[in-house]
Parts: structure tokens; sequence; C-alpha cells
């Protein structure tokens, strides 16, 4: 559905997209993992074609690069600022981007009332966007992604400031997405929103893909062991382990231990082995 | 097509939701043009003091006198001219409301009233303001009338004068007796009177209107003149323009800011991303612009027309100018909104920009108010030639080879800026 292949972008000296090539398969939830900066909403753009990358390219389905009007006709995004008019209300927001992909009344009609009813927003459908919060913006924000009925959505960090409920309401909405045949790319530096949702994931970090492969994959490859977490009073010591039966009793012989946990390893820990730095500096 | 006209829709939606955008764009405008209007009106024209061009035909010492005499009243400005064509030709061209022609012998009829010649004036009003027909015909029968007055209240030159009368009618043979006789009566009661102390007809400006019906001592009569000049009748034909340019400054300021606005919110990302093309986001843009800017237009218009009585002298030519301004300023405003990269940026130095060629293009100081060195600086500006083109269909009368000019420029600003503004967007590396 997407195909990526050794794209690059700088800005100025800043290189943004360093050599980035990824296959996103029909019908996946491709989770897009990586700390601030690391380059997704940059790879976003591209995608979408609001810019050109300085070299590789970008072919969408079987249509080509996003340059051809076409192909852009399959995507829909979610841009991670929000991107929603706040003079117009919930509803005008969706007529009009029904009308900018060319859709007709009453099927703009059918489907502003059906996704208003999917985002939980019908009560507030007339009502300036102004007055909303942030996370109801957000979910418009994802709602005008797809009005149009798009075979590929991107999603920039759909859950940027919201709730948990609202978290909750967005991932059925993805899911449902994906359900009725719509290939996600899903953009986050939420780990557990990646592991939860994506049936695969891409570590992105300086613009590079560090791995991709599904989640348990990953984990396996990069976070087999265990992780001993050590409580002392001078803080917490983590601890790599391939047997955390024998690190576990080792660990609670020293001196002035206060307590022991273990975990599974997790993306963070695969994201930690690949980088040497924890996702959330 | 369909999105173009939904964007354009969108952003006109948007425009007459911004309170602030849309004060600008349609009630400052006619609140500017209506009370500068009312501003000017007061100062500049109103019948305060009528400008009579004279020529006198007749050069007696009593005809100079008269002329000396009109222009110390209050109400009246004379310019002498070298010939009656020259008086007439200012009237014609709008640059003098009012031509008083003095015929020869107009002296020997003042000074001698009875010899049943009275002394005579032509005159020519300009049509587009007849108001001052009233002025100029009352002042003109009183002053005549007072200058005999002054006559006939000196007893010894009444008496003289009545003497003179006496012996042309003698003297003339052709006059009917009855006639005569009358006359003789009339003359014979004025000199008892005269014997008496008294004086036949009073010395007050009172007697004025009612001496004039019964005994006219001068008769004027009217040279029908049509105009050919620019008519500048009221002052609000002037803040029509100004109305109108303040409107279309309203138009590029907001609409050169839409792009930034779309930019900053991030909804160029999803027109970005929308099938359609840079080409169609721009001109979506354009065709709200001009349609907001006709629109505004239009309705200062009917405003001034309907309202405050401005009547274009040719609506054919005021179509010309409403779409040449249009196309020219939803062009700068394009260039504008591609140049501009942020919103505090390109508000600040754009406005700043715009309000100084306004201003200097004649948005305050009317265009015909300026001195020439001025108008011809103002030529930089697009605002004048807007104004220019404005004038020309409402009071400058310009012929359709004659608006080619202003038209010509704006028209050229107008691609100009379309063009360089289409290839600059279309260059732009990002639209997010
Ligand atoms: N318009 C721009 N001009 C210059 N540099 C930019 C621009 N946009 C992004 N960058 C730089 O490019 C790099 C990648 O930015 P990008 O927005 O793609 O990261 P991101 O992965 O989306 O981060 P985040 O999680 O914070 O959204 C960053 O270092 C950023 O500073
Ligand atoms: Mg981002």
């Amino acid at each position: 559905m997407l195909m990526l292949q050794d794209v690059r972008k700088r800005y100025g000296s800043l290189v943004a997209v360093d050599g980035l090539s990824l296959t996103i398969e029909r019908g996946e939830i491709m989770g897009f993992l990586g700390p601030n900066g690391a380059g997704k909403s940059t790879s976003i753009n591209m995608i979408v074609g609001l810019m050109h990358p300085d070299s590789g390219t970008i072919r969408i389905g079987d249509q080509g690069p996003p340059s051809n009007p076409a192909a852009r006709r399959q995507i829909g995004v979610a841009p991670q600022s929000l991107a929603v008019y706040s003079e117009m209300s919930a509803r005008e927001n969706l007529d009009f981007i029904g009308r900018v992909y060319g859709l007709d009344r009453s099927k703009r009609r059918r489907r502003c009332d059906e996704l208003l009813e999917r985002i939980g927003l019908s009560d507030r459908a007339d009502d300036r966007v102004r007055t909303f919060s942030g996370g109801m913006m957000r979910r418009l924000n994802l709602a005008m992604a797809i009005m149009h009925a798009p075979k590929l959505v991107l999603l920039d960090e759909p859950t940027a400031g919201v709730d948990p409920q609202s978290r909750l309401a967005i991932f059925d909405l993805v899911r449902q997405l994906n359900d009725e045949g719509a290939t996600v790319l899903y953009t986050t530096h939420y780990m557990e929103e990646a592991q939860r949702l994506c049936t695969r994931v891409a570590i992105i970090d300086h613009g590079r893909i560090l791995d991709h492969g599904p989640v348990n994959h990953l984990i396996a490859k990069h976070a087999a062991g265990s992780i001993i977490h050590i409580e002392h009073p001078d803080g917490e010591q983590r601890i790599e382990s391939d047997d955390p039966m024998r690190d576990l009793a080792e660990a609670m012989a020293r001196p002035g231990v206060t307590g022991v946990r273990i975990d599974r390893g997790d993306l963070e820990t695969v994201f930690l082995s690949l980088t040497g730095r924890s996702l959330r500096d | 097509m369909q999105a173009i006209f939904a964007i354009a829709m969108k952003d006109i939606r948007l425009l007459m939701r911004d309170r602030v955008g849309f004060f600008f764009i349609t009630i400052f405008p006619a609140i500017f043009g209506i009370m500068f209007g009312y501003i000017f009106q007061g100062s500049a024209s109103g019948p305060s003091e009528v400008a009579i061009a004279v020529f006198d035909a007749d050069r007696s010492e009593t005809s100079i006198r008269f002329i000396d005499r009109l222009n110390a009243l209050e109400q009246i400005a004379v310019t002498a001219h070298d010939s009656e064509e020259a008086a007439l030709a200012a009237v014609r061209a709008g640059n003098m409301p009012a031509a008083l022609l003095i015929e020869p012998g107009f002296g020997t009829s003042m000074e001698n009233p009875f010899r049943g010649e009275s002394a005579a004036f032509r005159c020519a009003i300009d049509p587009s303001r007849a108001f001052v027909r009233g002025i100029v015909e009352g002042r003109v029968q009183q002053l005549a009338y007072q200058s005999m007055m002054d006559n006939f209240s000196d007893t010894e030159q009444l008496t003289a004068m009545i003497a003179d009368g006496r012996r042309e009618i003698r003297s003339a043979r052709d006059i009917d007796p009855a006639r005569r006789l009358l006359m003789e009566t009339f003359l014979t009661a004025a000199q008892n009177m005269v014997n008496d102390g008294g004086t036949p007809f009073g010395t007050g400006t009172g007697g004025g209107a009612g001496g004039g019906a019964a005994f006219q001592p001068v008769t004027m009569s009217f040279i029908p003149l049509t105009r050919e000049g620019p008519r500048l009748t009221s002052s609000f034909q002037i803040t029509m323009p100004q109305a109108f340019i303040w409107a279309l400054l309203g138009c590029v300021a907001g609409f050169g800011m839409s792009l930034v606005s779309e930019r900053t919110r991030g909804t160029l990302t999803r027109l970005g991303a929308a099938p359609i093309t840079r080409w169609h986001i721009l001109c979506a843009k354009a065709l709200a612009c001009a349609m907001v800017a006709l629109g505004v237009q239009v309705m200062l218009l009917v405003i001034f027309v309907a309202f405050f009585g401005v009547h274009p002298g040719s609506w054919f030519n005021m179509g010309i100018a409403i779409a040449c301004s249009t196309l020219a300023f939803v062009g700068i405003a394009m260039l504008l909104a591609v140049f501009s990269r942020s919103e505090a940026a390109s508000e600040g130095a754009g406005r700043a920009v715009l309000l100084v060629l306004a201003l200097l293009g004649g948005g305050g100081l009317p265009l015909a108010f300026m001195p020439s060195w001025m108008q011809t600086l103002a030529s930089i500006s697009p605002f004048k030639w807007s104004i220019l083109a404005v004038e020309g269909a409402v009071w400058r009368d310009y012929t359709l080879s004659q608006m080619l000019l202003p038209a010509g420029v704006l028209t050229l600003i107008g691609i100009g800026c379309l063009t360089l503004a289409s290839v600059l967007f279309g260059r732009d590396p990002r639209l997010a």
C-alpha cells in the first residue's frame, strides 16, 4: 500500500530523514514509533506530497508518487497540529473537507452524521470548534482525515493531549477503520499504544528506521530477557537478565535492598537496546 | 472545480465570522466615505461663495465699478476673462459655476434708465450646479438696482436725469402718443416728488425684489450650456472612490493573510494533501477575494447612488473600473499571501506598506486636492489608478480611451501579481 525507499530530507544542515525505507502492506496497522524530532512528521509530510524528498522514492499503492493527485486521493491524513477551522462547526468542517474531495451532497450528509456519531460529537455537531476541548478537536481532526473513506490513513500522534477515555475511543475508531479495510500508519511516541494497536512497528530515530516487525518479534529479538528493577535507598537499579530466577536470588542477597520487581521486555526495552536511550528522554 | 468553489466559499464564510476583518472590508469603508463626504461638503462645496467668470464688453466706468461692487459682495467671487468665449469655456470645463457677460451699452443704460432701454446681461450657468443660478441672478439684479438707486438719491443728478429723459421723449419721433403721455406724466410726478424733498423709489435694499417685479432695472438672459469637463458636484463623488479603496485595502489585508493563517493553523496540510493542485488552492483564494471585493464595491456603489446622490456618468466605465480594480487588488492580495511566511511578520509589514500606498494613492487627502507633484508621485500607488478609474466613471467623464490608462495599469498590476504569485507558490518547497 505504501512504499518508501531510501528517502532523505534535510532542512538546511539538519538531516531530518536519513535514508528511510519502509513498506506497509494492505490491511496493516503499522506503528511509527520514535522520540521527538525523530523525523516522523517530516516523513508523513513527504508521503502526502506536502514536500518533496531530497532523494529516494515514495509510492502509494499502484498510483505512483504522491505528486499524482489520484495517489493522494487514496490517503487521509490527520496532522499532528490540529488542522481544523475553529470558527466553523464540526459539521461544517467535515462537510467542507468532503466537498474538497468531491463527495456529493447526500454522501457528505450521510458520512458527516456517521462520523460525528463515531467520534461522539453528535450533540456538539453544530457548535463552533473554538468551543471544543483539545480532545474533542483531536477526534474531529481524525474524522476529517477519513471523511472520504481513504484506503491509507496516516495518523500523526492522534492521541496527543487526549484523556484516557477519548484515547480508548480513538483506539476503537482506528481498529474499526482497519476492520473496514483501511491501512493505517500510526505515529506515536507512546510505546503502549503501539504495542496494543499495531500489527507491526517501525522504530525510528534520527531519521532512520532502526528495526521493524511485529511487536513480539521485536521484543523477542531485542528484549528477550526480563528486566529486574532493584530498589535500594539511593534509587533503583535496572538489570537485563536472560535468567531472571538466578539474577533475582543474587540481587536479593545484596545488602540494603528494599524491594525488587520483574518486568517482561517491552518496546521501551527494545528502543533502549537499539539506541541506548530511553524513548521519553 | 468543486474544490475551488468549496475553498472559496469556506474562506468567505470564515471572513464573515471574523468580525474585525468583516468590519474593515464593509462597514469601515462605508462609514469613511459617508463621514468624509459630509465633512468635505461643509468646507469645500455648498453655495457659500459662488465664483463667476465675468467678461465686460462695455468697459465703461459704470461697468467697471459694477464689477468691483459685485466682487465685494460676500457670496460672490469674480474672475475677469478676456473674451466671451473664455468666460463661457470656463463654465463649460467645470472650472466656474457661472459666467456673466456684460453687454456693450451697459454703462449708458445704467446712467439713463428712463430712456426705455434697460441694461442687459447675459449669463451662463453650469447645468450641474443649477443651484447657483438663484444666487447669481438675485445678487446681480439687486446690485444693479442699488447702483441706480444711488443715482436717484442724489437730487441734482436725478433732476438732470429727468430733464434728460424729457428731452429724449420729446425729440423722439417714432414713439407712440399714449406712451409719450405716460412717460411725461411719470417724469413730472417724479420731478415734483424730488422738489418736495423725497425720492420716487426710496433707497433701501428692501425695494430690490418689489422694484424688480414692477420695473426691471436690468434684463438677464440665460445662455444654455452643456458641460464638457468633469462634473464634480458633490463631495460624495470624491469620497465614494475613497471608500472603494479602503474596502479593497481590507480585502488585501484579509486575503493576504489567508494562506498564512491556513499554514499556522495546519489546515494547509489538509488542502495540500487533498487531490487538488496548488494552483487550485491559489485559484480558490483568488476567487474568494474577488467575490468579496466585487460584492463590497457594488454594495458601496448602491449605497452612494441610492442615498448620497452619486450618479456615475458612465455605468459602462463604472463596470470597467470595478472589474479592473478587483483584478489588480486580488493580484496584490495573492502575491502578499504567497510572500507571507509568518502571520505576525506579514501582517505588520504588508499592512504598513499598503496603508502608505493607500494614503499616497488618494485614500486620505483626495487625489483631486493634491498638488500636482504629489499626484505624480501617487502614480506608484495602485490605489491611485483605482481611484482614477472610478472617478473617471463617476465625474471625470472619461472617454473609453481615457479609461484605458487607469484600467490598463490596473489590469497589468493584476495579471503581473497573479502570475508572480502562482509561480512563487508553485515553487514553494513545502506547504506544511
Ligand atoms: N520546518 C522545519 N524547518 C526546520 N527544521 C525542521 C522543520 N520541521 C522539522 N524540523 C526538524 O526536523 C527534525 C524532524 O522533525 P519532525 O517534526 O519530523 O519530528 P517528529 O518525529 O515528528 O517529532 P515529534 O514527535 O516531536 O512530532 C527535527 O529535528 C526538527 O527540528
Ligand atoms: Mg511529529
